[in-house]
């Protein structure tokens, strides 16, 4: 009983992870990096393409928590957890 | 322009700071709503199916996203401000319209998810049928912030 719910707790923690973390980094990767450091483009425009970039990271982060949860529920579908009293 | 005048007035930054702080104030705002109201649904829920939690944590997932796009916004406004010898009222005002368009669809986004996330995960808790339904209409709302992102980034970038 104790095992699987660390296993969800870590699960759940490490996507909530990767969902805060990923497009704030992408964010900042793309637009020091690769916009102003590689093409040399304005800082306005390579705001605007980071910041586009950053929220389609974040729904890619998004889509996969919702494949994860989706898979998830169907595998552990097998015994409703005993209430604790 | 390397002196204040009748475009570029001493108060001109005013409008761009208050697009700045009410993109990330309305849309946190909302995303707050949002988690609190879903989060509701979830404690009330998972006493009985403590093993939906990992599917119900979606709703506060994507309140959550709702501030991520007001804190874009706020920072693109809060980069581009500057002193107000170059920094025209024109623009003050874009980015107080792109602050302001971010703000309020995140506000009116997150109610609508935290309302659509409290029932949602009551109901999927009795027919997990429902899950896919909870999905779809949590993404619509969620839509509803990704269209004030879209005319927030369009009114930030004219010039």
């Amino acid at each position: 009983m104790e095992q699987p719910q660390f296993t969800v707790f870590k699960t759940v923690l490490a996507y909530s992870v990767f969902i805060l973390v990923s497009p704030v980094l992408t964010f900042f990767v793309t637009k020091f990096i690769f916009f102003e450091g590689f093409l040399g483009i304005s800082s306005t425009s390579s705001n605007v393409w980071s910041a586009v970039l950053a929220v389609v990271m974040l729904h890619i982060a998004l889509g996969l928590y919702i494949l994860k949860a989706y898979s998830e529920a169907d595998r552990g579908k097998g015994k409703p957890a005993e209430k604790v009293e | 322009m390397s002196e204040l005048g009748e475009q570029n007035p001493v108060y001109g930054p005013f409008f761009g700071v208050m697009g700045a702080a009410s993109a990330i104030i309305f849309s946190a705002l909302g995303a707050a709503y949002g988690t609190a109201k879903s989060g509701t649904g979830i404690a009330a829920m998972s006493v009985m199916r403590p093993e939906l939690i990992m599917k119900c944590i979606i709703p506060v997932v994507m309140a959550g996203i709702i501030a991520i796009y007001g804190l874009v916004i706020a920072i693109l406004i809060a980069g581009n401000i500057n002193n107000p010898t170059s920094y025209t009222l024109y623009k003050g005002f874009l980015h107080l319209g792109a602050g302001l368009a971010v703000g309020f669809s995140g506000l009116a986004a997150g109610f609508a998810i935290g309302i659509v996330g409290d029932a949602g995960v009551r109901g999927t808790a009795q027919q997990p049928r429902l899950f896919v339904g909870m999905i779809l209409i949590l993404i619509f709302a969620e839509v509803l912030g990704l269209y004030g992102l879209i005319v927030a980034i369009f009114l930030y970038t004219k010039n």
